[in-house]
Protein backbone atom coordinates (compact mmCIF):
# COMPACT_ATOMS: atom_id res chain seq x y z
CA UNK A 1 0.00 0.00 0.00
CA UNK A 2 2.93 2.16 1.41
CA UNK A 3 4.65 1.48 -2.05
CA UNK A 4 1.82 2.46 -4.36
CA UNK A 5 1.18 5.49 -2.41
CA UNK A 6 4.76 6.65 -3.39
CA UNK A 7 4.96 5.57 -6.63
CA UNK A 8 1.48 7.68 -7.14
CA UNK A 9 3.41 10.66 -5.77
CA UNK A 10 6.60 10.08 -7.32
CA UNK A 11 4.75 10.09 -11.06
CA UNK A 12 2.91 13.14 -10.37
CA UNK A 13 5.62 15.26 -9.00
CA UNK A 14 7.64 13.89 -12.30
CA UNK A 15 4.76 14.65 -14.38
CA UNK A 16 4.32 18.21 -12.68
CA UNK A 17 8.16 18.92 -14.05
CA UNK A 18 6.82 19.50 -17.73
CA UNK A 19 4.05 22.10 -16.77
CA UNK A 20 6.46 23.84 -13.96
CA UNK A 21 8.96 24.54 -17.54
CA UNK A 22 6.23 25.43 -19.64
CA UNK A 23 5.36 28.03 -16.83
CA UNK A 24 8.40 29.02 -16.05
CA UNK A 25 9.49 30.21 -19.75
CA UNK A 26 5.52 31.78 -20.42
CA UNK A 27 5.13 33.81 -16.69
CA UNK A 28 9.09 34.54 -16.69
CA UNK A 29 8.10 38.12 -17.04
CA UNK A 30 5.06 38.11 -14.37
CA UNK A 31 7.06 35.25 -11.82
CA UNK A 32 10.14 37.69 -11.86
CA UNK A 33 7.64 41.19 -10.93
CA UNK A 34 6.38 39.08 -7.91
CA UNK A 35 9.41 37.98 -7.02
CA UNK A 36 10.83 41.29 -6.77
CA UNK A 37 7.71 43.05 -5.17
CA UNK A 38 6.98 39.86 -2.44
CA UNK A 39 10.82 39.79 -1.50
CA UNK A 40 11.15 43.55 -1.53
CA UNK A 41 15.07 43.04 -2.45
CA UNK A 42 17.07 45.86 -4.21
CA UNK A 43 20.49 46.06 -5.57
CA UNK A 44 22.91 46.85 -2.70
CA UNK A 45 23.86 50.06 -2.18
CA UNK A 46 27.64 49.36 -2.47
CA UNK A 47 26.84 48.67 -6.03
CA UNK A 48 23.16 51.14 -6.94
CA UNK A 49 25.46 54.02 -4.93
CA UNK A 50 22.30 54.16 -1.91
CA UNK A 51 18.83 56.46 -2.27
CA UNK A 52 18.28 59.83 -3.30
CA UNK A 53 18.35 61.61 -0.02
CA UNK A 54 18.71 65.67 -0.45
CA UNK A 55 18.04 67.03 -4.28
CA UNK A 56 19.98 70.54 -4.17
CA UNK A 57 18.80 72.44 -7.36
CA UNK A 58 21.40 74.84 -9.30
CA UNK A 59 20.73 77.10 -12.10
CA UNK A 60 21.46 74.56 -14.64
CA UNK A 61 21.90 71.24 -13.10
CA UNK A 62 20.44 69.03 -9.78
CA UNK A 63 22.80 67.45 -7.35
CA UNK A 64 21.72 64.60 -5.50
CA UNK A 65 23.24 63.61 -2.12
CA UNK A 66 22.43 60.06 -1.56
CA UNK A 67 22.29 57.98 1.65
CA UNK A 68 25.55 57.30 2.92
CA UNK A 69 26.52 53.39 2.80
CA UNK A 70 28.02 51.83 5.64
CA UNK A 71 25.91 48.59 4.76
CA UNK A 72 27.66 45.21 6.49
CA UNK A 73 26.15 41.70 6.77
CA UNK A 74 25.13 43.02 10.27
CA UNK A 75 25.37 46.51 11.64
CA UNK A 76 27.36 48.83 9.96
CA UNK A 77 31.13 49.25 8.54
CA UNK A 78 33.42 51.60 9.61
CA UNK A 79 33.90 53.19 6.20
CA UNK A 80 31.58 53.51 3.60
CA UNK A 81 31.04 56.60 1.07
CA UNK A 82 28.31 58.63 0.07
CA UNK A 83 27.66 59.41 -3.90
CA UNK A 84 27.11 62.72 -5.28
CA UNK A 85 25.34 62.98 -8.77
CA UNK A 86 25.36 66.03 -10.55
CA UNK A 87 21.99 65.51 -13.41
CA UNK A 88 21.39 68.76 -15.91
CA UNK A 89 18.55 69.93 -16.37
CA UNK A 90 18.80 71.47 -19.65
CA UNK A 91 21.25 69.91 -22.23
CA UNK A 92 24.54 69.20 -20.58
CA UNK A 93 26.44 70.30 -17.29
CA UNK A 94 28.21 73.75 -16.79
CA UNK A 95 32.74 72.90 -17.58
CA UNK A 96 33.06 73.83 -14.06
CA UNK A 97 31.01 72.87 -11.02
CA UNK A 98 31.28 73.70 -7.18
CA UNK A 99 29.55 72.00 -4.81
CA UNK A 100 29.36 72.13 -1.08
CA UNK A 101 27.60 68.98 0.51
CA UNK A 102 26.38 68.45 3.86
CA UNK A 103 25.99 64.70 3.86
CA UNK A 104 24.09 65.21 7.35
CA UNK A 105 22.62 68.57 7.73
CA UNK A 106 22.58 70.70 11.15
CA UNK A 107 26.16 71.48 11.35
CA UNK A 108 27.76 72.39 7.52
CA UNK A 109 29.00 71.08 5.29
CA UNK A 110 31.16 68.02 5.22
CA UNK A 111 33.13 69.19 1.89
CA UNK A 112 33.08 70.83 -1.22
CA UNK A 113 33.43 69.18 -4.24
CA UNK A 114 35.14 71.39 -7.39
CA UNK A 115 34.36 69.05 -10.36
CA UNK A 116 35.53 69.82 -14.12
CA UNK A 117 32.73 67.81 -16.31
CA UNK A 118 35.27 68.13 -19.44
CA UNK A 119 38.40 66.66 -18.04
CA UNK A 120 36.32 64.42 -15.48
CA UNK A 121 38.51 65.62 -12.53
CA UNK A 122 37.68 66.18 -9.12
CA UNK A 123 39.32 67.90 -6.27
CA UNK A 124 37.72 67.82 -2.65
CA UNK A 125 38.12 70.20 0.16
CA UNK A 126 37.43 68.46 3.35
CA UNK A 127 35.75 70.53 6.25
CA UNK A 128 34.89 67.35 8.37
CA UNK A 129 37.38 64.48 9.49
CA UNK A 130 35.08 62.24 8.50
CA UNK A 131 35.61 62.11 5.36
CA UNK A 132 38.32 60.37 3.73
CA UNK A 133 38.97 60.59 -0.22
CA UNK A 134 36.94 61.15 -3.64
CA UNK A 135 36.66 57.99 -5.81
CA UNK A 136 36.90 58.74 -9.65
CA UNK A 137 34.34 60.64 -11.52
CA UNK A 138 31.84 58.24 -13.44
CA UNK A 139 30.88 59.60 -16.62
CA UNK A 140 27.02 58.63 -16.75
CA UNK A 141 26.30 60.42 -20.31
CA UNK A 142 25.18 63.92 -19.40
CA UNK A 143 25.10 63.16 -15.86
CA UNK A 144 28.13 62.56 -13.47
CA UNK A 145 28.75 61.12 -9.95
CA UNK A 146 31.20 61.12 -7.61
CA UNK A 147 31.78 58.37 -4.39
CA UNK A 148 33.28 60.22 -1.44
CA UNK A 149 34.68 57.96 1.42
CA UNK A 150 33.55 58.85 5.08
CA UNK A 151 34.03 57.22 8.34
CA UNK A 152 30.97 56.00 10.37
CA UNK A 153 30.22 58.69 12.50
CA UNK A 154 28.39 56.34 14.65
CA UNK B 1 29.27 -7.19 -23.73
CA UNK B 2 31.19 -4.96 -26.04
CA UNK B 3 29.65 -1.62 -26.97
CA UNK B 4 29.25 -2.75 -30.36
CA UNK B 5 26.71 -5.51 -29.19
CA UNK B 6 24.83 -2.98 -27.08
CA UNK B 7 24.41 -0.48 -30.00
CA UNK B 8 23.29 -3.67 -31.47
CA UNK B 9 20.83 -4.31 -29.19
CA UNK B 10 20.12 -1.14 -28.36
CA UNK B 11 19.07 -1.16 -32.73
CA UNK B 12 17.12 -4.62 -32.70
CA UNK B 13 14.85 -3.24 -29.45
CA UNK B 14 14.04 0.14 -31.51
CA UNK B 15 10.30 0.98 -31.56
CA UNK B 16 8.50 1.25 -35.37
CA UNK B 17 9.06 5.03 -36.56
CA UNK B 18 5.59 5.38 -36.27
CA UNK B 19 5.52 5.04 -32.51
CA UNK B 20 8.54 6.98 -32.44
CA UNK B 21 7.00 10.16 -34.30
CA UNK B 22 3.49 9.96 -31.96
CA UNK B 23 5.50 10.35 -28.81
CA UNK B 24 7.72 12.99 -30.72
CA UNK B 25 5.06 15.17 -31.73
CA UNK B 26 3.72 16.52 -28.76
CA UNK B 27 7.26 18.09 -28.01
CA UNK B 28 7.48 19.27 -31.29
CA UNK B 29 3.79 21.07 -31.18
CA UNK B 30 5.28 22.14 -27.53
CA UNK B 31 8.22 23.78 -29.20
CA UNK B 32 6.63 25.35 -32.34
CA UNK B 33 4.39 27.16 -29.51
CA UNK B 34 6.84 28.38 -27.19
CA UNK B 35 9.22 29.28 -29.85
CA UNK B 36 6.51 31.33 -32.24
CA UNK B 37 4.15 31.93 -29.56
CA UNK B 38 4.95 35.44 -29.37
CA UNK B 39 5.17 35.43 -33.39
CA UNK B 40 7.81 35.36 -35.58
CA UNK B 41 10.44 37.89 -37.25
CA UNK B 42 9.61 38.85 -40.77
CA UNK B 43 13.23 39.27 -41.48
CA UNK B 44 14.13 36.17 -43.13
CA UNK B 45 18.17 37.26 -41.11
CA UNK B 46 16.35 35.84 -38.02
CA UNK B 47 13.50 33.21 -39.58
CA UNK B 48 15.63 31.14 -41.46
CA UNK B 49 18.07 30.89 -38.73
CA UNK B 50 14.54 30.45 -36.28
CA UNK B 51 13.59 27.49 -38.82
CA UNK B 52 17.15 25.76 -39.30
CA UNK B 53 17.19 25.75 -35.01
CA UNK B 54 13.75 24.12 -35.09
CA UNK B 55 14.28 21.33 -37.41
CA UNK B 56 17.71 20.54 -35.31
CA UNK B 57 15.17 20.48 -32.53
CA UNK B 58 12.66 18.58 -34.10
CA UNK B 59 15.50 15.82 -35.71
CA UNK B 60 17.26 15.83 -32.12
CA UNK B 61 14.63 14.56 -30.38
CA UNK B 62 13.10 12.41 -32.51
CA UNK B 63 16.84 10.58 -32.68
CA UNK B 64 16.58 10.42 -28.91
CA UNK B 65 13.25 9.00 -28.41
CA UNK B 66 13.90 6.88 -31.68
CA UNK B 67 16.90 5.37 -30.76
CA UNK B 68 16.77 5.38 -26.76
CA UNK B 69 20.11 7.13 -26.70
CA UNK B 70 19.80 10.21 -24.90
CA UNK B 71 23.45 12.09 -24.05
CA UNK B 72 24.88 11.73 -27.97
CA UNK B 73 22.01 13.58 -28.72
CA UNK B 74 21.31 16.03 -25.86
CA UNK B 75 24.99 16.90 -26.21
CA UNK B 76 24.95 18.25 -30.04
CA UNK B 77 22.33 20.27 -28.68
CA UNK B 78 24.06 21.56 -25.42
CA UNK B 79 27.31 22.32 -26.80
CA UNK B 80 25.93 24.23 -29.88
CA UNK B 81 24.29 26.28 -27.64
CA UNK B 82 27.48 27.05 -25.29
CA UNK B 83 29.17 27.98 -28.13
CA UNK B 84 26.30 29.94 -29.86
CA UNK B 85 25.46 32.20 -26.41
CA UNK B 86 29.62 33.04 -26.28
CA UNK B 87 29.77 34.51 -29.98
CA UNK B 88 26.12 36.04 -29.43
CA UNK B 89 26.96 37.49 -26.27
CA UNK B 90 30.05 39.05 -27.45
CA UNK B 91 28.84 40.25 -30.48
CA UNK B 92 26.04 41.78 -28.33
CA UNK B 93 28.47 43.52 -25.85
CA UNK B 94 30.74 45.05 -28.59
CA UNK B 95 27.55 46.42 -29.95
CA UNK B 96 26.07 47.76 -27.04
CA UNK B 97 28.95 48.95 -25.23
CA UNK B 98 32.12 48.75 -27.47
CA UNK B 99 34.22 46.15 -25.97
CA UNK B 100 34.17 43.25 -23.40
CA UNK B 101 34.99 45.39 -20.84
CA UNK B 102 32.48 46.03 -17.96
CA UNK B 103 33.40 49.87 -16.54
CA UNK B 104 32.54 51.43 -13.17
CA UNK B 105 29.81 53.27 -14.84
CA UNK B 106 28.38 49.98 -16.26
CA UNK B 107 28.21 48.62 -12.77
CA UNK B 108 26.88 52.19 -11.32
CA UNK B 109 24.15 52.19 -13.34
CA UNK B 110 23.47 48.30 -12.66
CA UNK B 111 24.14 47.16 -16.59
CA UNK B 112 25.66 44.11 -15.88
CA UNK B 113 23.91 41.20 -16.88
CA UNK B 114 23.21 38.57 -13.92
CA UNK B 115 24.52 34.84 -14.58
CA UNK B 116 23.06 32.12 -12.80
CA UNK B 117 26.74 31.07 -10.94
CA UNK B 118 26.67 33.62 -8.85
CA UNK B 119 23.26 33.07 -6.91
CA UNK B 120 24.52 30.63 -4.45
CA UNK B 121 27.01 34.03 -3.19
CA UNK B 122 23.79 36.43 -3.25
CA UNK B 123 21.36 33.95 -0.66
CA UNK B 124 23.06 34.85 2.55
CA UNK B 125 23.63 38.85 2.41
CA UNK B 126 19.83 38.95 0.64
CA UNK B 127 18.31 36.96 4.09
CA UNK B 128 20.14 39.57 6.05
CA UNK B 129 20.07 42.87 4.25
CA UNK B 130 17.50 42.86 1.69
CA UNK B 131 20.20 43.24 -1.50
CA UNK B 132 21.62 41.66 -3.77
CA UNK B 133 24.86 41.71 -4.16
CA UNK B 134 25.40 42.69 -7.87
CA UNK B 135 25.70 45.45 -9.87
CA UNK B 136 22.76 44.36 -11.85
CA UNK B 137 19.29 45.44 -12.34
CA UNK B 138 16.18 43.60 -10.26
CA UNK B 139 13.41 44.37 -13.26
CA UNK B 140 15.35 46.43 -15.93
CA UNK B 141 17.07 45.15 -18.87
CA UNK B 142 18.90 42.01 -20.64
CA UNK B 143 19.28 39.18 -17.88
CA UNK B 144 17.74 41.16 -14.75
CA UNK B 145 18.00 39.87 -11.23
CA UNK B 146 14.59 39.10 -10.66
CA UNK B 147 14.27 37.11 -14.06
CA UNK B 148 17.01 35.04 -14.02
CA UNK B 149 16.20 34.20 -10.40
CA UNK B 150 12.61 33.00 -11.40
CA UNK B 151 14.26 30.78 -14.05
CA UNK B 152 16.49 29.59 -11.79
CA UNK B 153 13.67 28.30 -9.59
CA UNK B 154 11.85 26.84 -12.13
CA UNK B 155 14.62 24.69 -13.40
CA UNK B 156 15.59 23.81 -10.18
CA UNK B 157 12.11 22.12 -9.60
CA UNK B 158 11.85 20.65 -12.25
CA UNK B 159 15.37 19.62 -13.47
CA UNK B 160 17.15 19.48 -9.82
CA UNK B 161 21.39 19.62 -10.62
CA UNK B 162 19.73 18.23 -14.06
CA UNK B 163 20.03 21.64 -15.08
CA UNK B 164 24.36 21.79 -15.19
CA UNK B 165 23.43 19.23 -18.50
CA UNK B 166 19.98 20.82 -20.04
CA UNK B 167 20.66 24.23 -19.17
CA UNK B 168 24.07 26.08 -18.25
CA UNK B 169 25.04 27.14 -21.41
CA UNK B 170 28.91 27.56 -19.51
CA UNK B 171 28.95 23.79 -19.06
CA UNK B 172 28.68 23.15 -22.53
CA UNK B 173 31.75 24.99 -23.29
CA UNK B 174 33.58 22.17 -21.10
CA UNK B 175 31.01 19.49 -22.47
CA UNK B 176 32.48 20.12 -26.40
CA UNK B 177 36.22 20.03 -25.39
CA UNK B 178 35.77 16.75 -23.32
CA UNK B 179 34.28 15.04 -26.80
CA UNK B 180 37.66 16.37 -28.47
CA UNK B 181 39.96 13.10 -27.76
CA UNK B 182 38.54 9.27 -27.93
CA UNK B 183 40.80 8.39 -25.13
CA UNK B 184 41.31 10.13 -21.82
CA UNK B 185 45.48 10.90 -21.36
CA UNK B 186 44.63 11.75 -17.74
CA UNK B 187 42.99 8.95 -16.02
CA UNK B 188 43.45 9.02 -12.27
CA UNK B 189 42.15 11.79 -10.60
CA UNK B 190 41.98 11.43 -6.53
CA UNK B 191 38.34 11.10 -5.26
CA UNK B 192 39.38 13.94 -2.79
CA UNK B 193 38.91 16.15 -5.66
CA UNK B 194 35.33 15.37 -6.20
CA UNK B 195 34.98 17.58 -2.89
CA UNK B 196 36.24 20.51 -3.88
CA UNK B 197 33.38 22.38 -5.47
CA UNK B 198 31.88 22.10 -2.08
CA UNK B 199 35.01 23.54 -0.57
CA UNK B 200 34.85 26.51 -2.95
CA UNK B 201 31.08 27.26 -2.47
CA UNK B 202 31.32 27.51 1.57
CA UNK B 203 34.74 29.37 0.83
CA UNK B 204 32.77 31.74 -1.52
CA UNK B 205 29.62 31.95 0.19
CA UNK B 206 31.29 33.14 3.88
CA UNK B 207 33.47 35.25 1.58
CA UNK B 208 30.58 37.16 -0.20
CA UNK B 209 28.52 37.63 2.94
CA UNK B 210 31.70 38.93 4.77
CA UNK B 211 32.55 41.58 1.95
CA UNK B 212 28.94 41.91 0.58
CA UNK B 213 30.43 41.60 -2.95
CA UNK B 214 30.32 38.68 -5.22
CA UNK B 215 34.06 36.94 -4.59
CA UNK B 216 33.45 34.43 -6.81
CA UNK B 217 32.25 36.81 -9.90
CA UNK B 218 35.39 39.08 -8.97
CA UNK B 219 38.25 36.33 -8.64
CA UNK B 220 37.40 33.03 -9.40
CA UNK B 221 34.88 32.76 -12.60
CA UNK B 222 36.42 30.78 -15.80
CA UNK B 223 33.77 32.09 -18.08
CA UNK B 224 34.61 35.55 -17.17
CA UNK B 225 37.19 34.98 -20.67
CA UNK B 226 34.36 34.51 -22.35
CA UNK B 227 31.58 37.23 -21.23
CA UNK B 228 32.97 40.37 -19.89
CA UNK B 229 35.06 41.21 -17.13
CA UNK B 230 36.16 44.55 -15.55
CA UNK B 231 37.84 46.74 -17.41
CA UNK B 232 41.34 46.68 -16.10
CA UNK B 233 42.21 49.44 -14.88
CA UNK B 234 44.99 48.23 -11.88
CA UNK B 235 46.97 46.05 -10.89
CA UNK B 236 44.23 43.57 -8.32
CA UNK B 237 41.77 43.92 -12.18
CA UNK B 238 45.28 42.87 -14.19
CA UNK B 239 45.49 39.88 -10.70
CA UNK B 240 42.06 39.01 -11.64
CA UNK B 241 41.75 39.00 -15.46
CA UNK B 242 44.85 36.61 -15.29
CA UNK B 243 43.24 34.58 -13.06
CA UNK B 244 40.22 34.50 -14.95
CA UNK B 245 41.69 33.21 -17.99
CA UNK B 246 44.40 30.74 -16.34
CA UNK B 247 41.09 28.95 -14.83
CA UNK B 248 39.26 29.19 -18.34
CA UNK B 249 42.44 27.28 -20.23
CA UNK B 250 43.14 25.25 -17.53
CA UNK B 251 39.66 23.76 -16.40
CA UNK B 252 37.38 24.59 -18.98
CA UNK B 253 39.12 23.82 -21.83
CA UNK B 254 43.09 22.10 -21.21
CA UNK B 255 41.73 19.49 -18.41
CA UNK B 256 38.36 18.40 -20.36
CA UNK B 257 40.08 17.42 -23.17
CA UNK B 258 43.19 15.60 -20.98
CA UNK B 259 40.31 13.70 -18.85
CA UNK B 260 37.54 13.67 -21.15
CA UNK B 261 35.62 14.87 -17.96
CA UNK B 262 33.67 17.96 -17.51
CA UNK B 263 36.08 19.28 -14.95
CA UNK B 264 35.09 22.62 -13.98
CA UNK B 265 31.69 21.00 -13.31
CA UNK B 266 32.92 18.44 -11.19
CA UNK B 267 36.13 19.88 -9.38
CA UNK B 268 35.31 23.37 -9.02
CA UNK B 269 31.87 25.20 -9.64
CA UNK B 270 30.63 26.21 -6.53
CA UNK B 271 26.91 26.73 -8.11
CA UNK B 272 26.91 23.09 -9.69
CA UNK B 273 27.69 22.13 -5.65
CA UNK B 274 24.83 24.05 -4.51
CA UNK B 275 23.05 22.75 -7.19
CA UNK B 276 23.81 19.09 -6.38
CA UNK B 277 21.36 19.61 -3.12
CA UNK B 278 18.49 20.53 -5.34
CA UNK B 279 18.73 16.69 -6.48
CA UNK B 280 17.20 15.90 -3.40
CA UNK B 281 13.74 17.74 -3.60
CA UNK B 282 13.75 16.69 -7.56
CA UNK B 283 11.54 13.77 -8.63
CA UNK B 284 14.21 12.30 -10.91
CA UNK B 285 17.12 10.72 -10.41
CA UNK B 286 19.38 8.18 -12.14
CA UNK B 287 19.62 4.29 -10.64
CA UNK B 288 21.49 1.40 -11.30
CA UNK B 289 19.32 -2.38 -11.21
CA UNK B 290 21.83 -3.88 -8.82
CA UNK B 291 20.54 -7.84 -10.44
CA UNK B 292 21.78 -6.13 -13.90
CA UNK B 293 24.87 -4.98 -12.81
CA UNK B 294 28.06 -6.88 -13.76
CA UNK B 295 30.15 -4.28 -11.97
CA UNK B 296 31.98 -3.57 -15.01
CA UNK B 297 33.18 0.31 -13.87
CA UNK B 298 32.04 1.22 -17.64
CA UNK B 299 29.21 4.30 -16.23
CA UNK B 300 32.31 5.14 -13.80
CA UNK B 301 34.45 5.94 -16.40
CA UNK B 302 32.33 8.03 -18.49
CA UNK B 303 30.80 10.02 -16.16
CA UNK B 304 31.70 13.13 -16.95
CA UNK B 305 31.20 14.86 -13.20
CA UNK B 306 32.40 12.30 -11.44
CA UNK B 307 28.99 11.33 -9.94
CA UNK B 308 29.88 7.81 -10.03
CA UNK B 309 32.34 5.42 -7.70
CA UNK B 310 32.66 2.12 -6.67
CA UNK B 311 30.77 2.96 -3.79
CA UNK B 312 27.78 4.69 -5.45
CA UNK B 313 27.70 1.47 -8.14
CA UNK B 314 27.55 -0.77 -5.09
CA UNK B 315 24.50 1.21 -3.75
CA UNK B 316 22.83 1.01 -7.05
CA UNK B 317 22.58 5.15 -6.72
CA UNK B 318 24.71 8.09 -8.27
CA UNK B 319 26.16 10.79 -6.14
CA UNK B 320 24.43 14.24 -5.10
CA UNK B 321 26.24 15.81 -8.10
CA UNK B 322 24.83 13.69 -10.62
CA UNK B 323 23.74 16.19 -13.87
CA UNK B 324 21.62 13.80 -15.17
CA UNK B 325 23.18 13.57 -18.56
CA UNK B 326 22.21 9.98 -19.42
CA UNK B 327 26.06 9.26 -20.63
CA UNK B 328 26.35 6.31 -18.13
CA UNK B 329 22.52 5.17 -19.23
CA UNK B 330 23.66 4.97 -22.77
CA UNK B 331 27.07 3.64 -21.84
CA UNK B 332 25.82 0.92 -19.67
CA UNK B 333 26.39 -2.69 -21.87
CA UNK B 334 23.56 -4.10 -19.72
CA UNK B 335 21.08 -1.53 -19.70
CA UNK B 336 20.81 -1.44 -16.15
CA UNK B 337 21.15 1.63 -15.85
CA UNK B 338 18.07 3.89 -16.10
CA UNK B 339 16.33 7.25 -15.36
CA UNK B 340 14.06 6.73 -12.70
CA UNK B 341 11.17 8.60 -10.89
CA UNK B 342 11.46 8.45 -7.14
CA UNK B 343 9.15 6.38 -5.29
CA UNK B 344 8.84 3.61 -7.74
CA UNK B 345 10.48 1.01 -7.92
CA UNK B 346 13.97 0.55 -9.45
CA UNK B 347 13.77 -0.62 -13.21
CA UNK B 348 10.05 -0.02 -13.01
CA UNK B 349 8.90 1.27 -16.59
CA UNK B 350 12.57 2.82 -17.04
CA UNK B 351 11.21 4.03 -20.84
CA UNK B 352 8.16 5.95 -19.26
CA UNK B 353 10.38 7.92 -16.62
CA UNK B 354 12.80 8.76 -19.35
CA UNK B 355 9.79 10.23 -21.49
CA UNK B 356 9.04 12.35 -18.17
CA UNK B 357 12.14 13.45 -17.85
CA UNK B 358 13.29 14.22 -20.94
CA UNK B 359 10.32 16.56 -22.21
CA UNK B 360 10.58 19.15 -19.37
CA UNK B 361 14.65 18.83 -19.69
CA UNK B 362 14.86 19.04 -23.49
CA UNK B 363 12.09 21.52 -23.66
CA UNK B 364 13.93 23.70 -20.90
CA UNK B 365 16.93 23.34 -23.10
CA UNK B 366 15.89 23.89 -26.74
CA UNK B 367 13.07 27.07 -25.22
CA UNK B 368 16.61 28.09 -23.33
CA UNK B 369 19.35 27.46 -25.80
CA UNK B 370 17.00 28.72 -29.27
CA UNK B 371 17.74 32.36 -29.28
CA UNK B 372 21.44 31.81 -28.80
CA UNK B 373 21.66 29.61 -31.69
CA UNK B 374 19.16 31.83 -33.49
CA UNK B 375 21.34 34.88 -32.22
CA UNK B 376 24.64 32.88 -33.27
CA UNK B 377 23.19 32.25 -37.13
CA UNK B 378 22.02 35.43 -37.84
CA UNK B 379 25.48 36.97 -36.66
CA UNK B 380 27.02 34.50 -39.36
CA UNK B 381 24.42 35.46 -41.86
CA UNK B 382 25.58 39.74 -40.67
CA UNK B 383 29.56 38.30 -41.07
CA UNK B 384 28.74 36.88 -44.70
CA UNK B 385 27.04 39.45 -46.02
CA UNK B 386 27.96 42.28 -44.74
CA UNK B 387 31.73 41.04 -43.42
CA UNK B 388 31.01 42.09 -39.91
CA UNK B 389 29.60 40.23 -36.90
CA UNK B 390 28.90 43.15 -35.01
CA UNK B 391 25.81 45.42 -36.96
Amino acid sequence: MWQRIKTILGYTWAALALPLVLATFIGMNDWARGLAAVTGIKVSPWFSGGEVIHTLAEPHYQVLIREPVFQALVGERDEGFVQIDWVPTGEALPAQIRSDIDVWPGDGPEFTLHLDTVTNEVHLEKHSPLVLGAQRVLNLGQSRAVRVELRNPR
Amino acid sequence: MSDTSTAGSRSANRPPVWKSLLKVLPFILLTAFMLLGGGASSDPRQLVPLILTFVLISVLFFRMVHTGRTDRYRAIFFITMAFCFVLTFIANLIEVRGSMALTHEDMATGQTPFCHMVIPMTIIPAAFTRTIIFPGSILDGFANIATMFALWIGVTLALGRGFCSWGCFFGGLEDGFSRLRRKPLLRKIGHHWTYLPYAVLGAMVLLSAWTLSPSYCEWLCPFKAVTEFEAVTSTRVLIQTIMFGSLFVGLVVALPILTRRRTQCGLFCPMGAFQSFSNKINAFDIRIDREKCTDCGQCIRVCPTFSLDARSVADGKTRLSCTKCGKCVDACPRGAISFHVKGTPVGHKPARARMLFLYPAFLFLVVFGTGMIQGALYRIVLLVTTGSLIQ
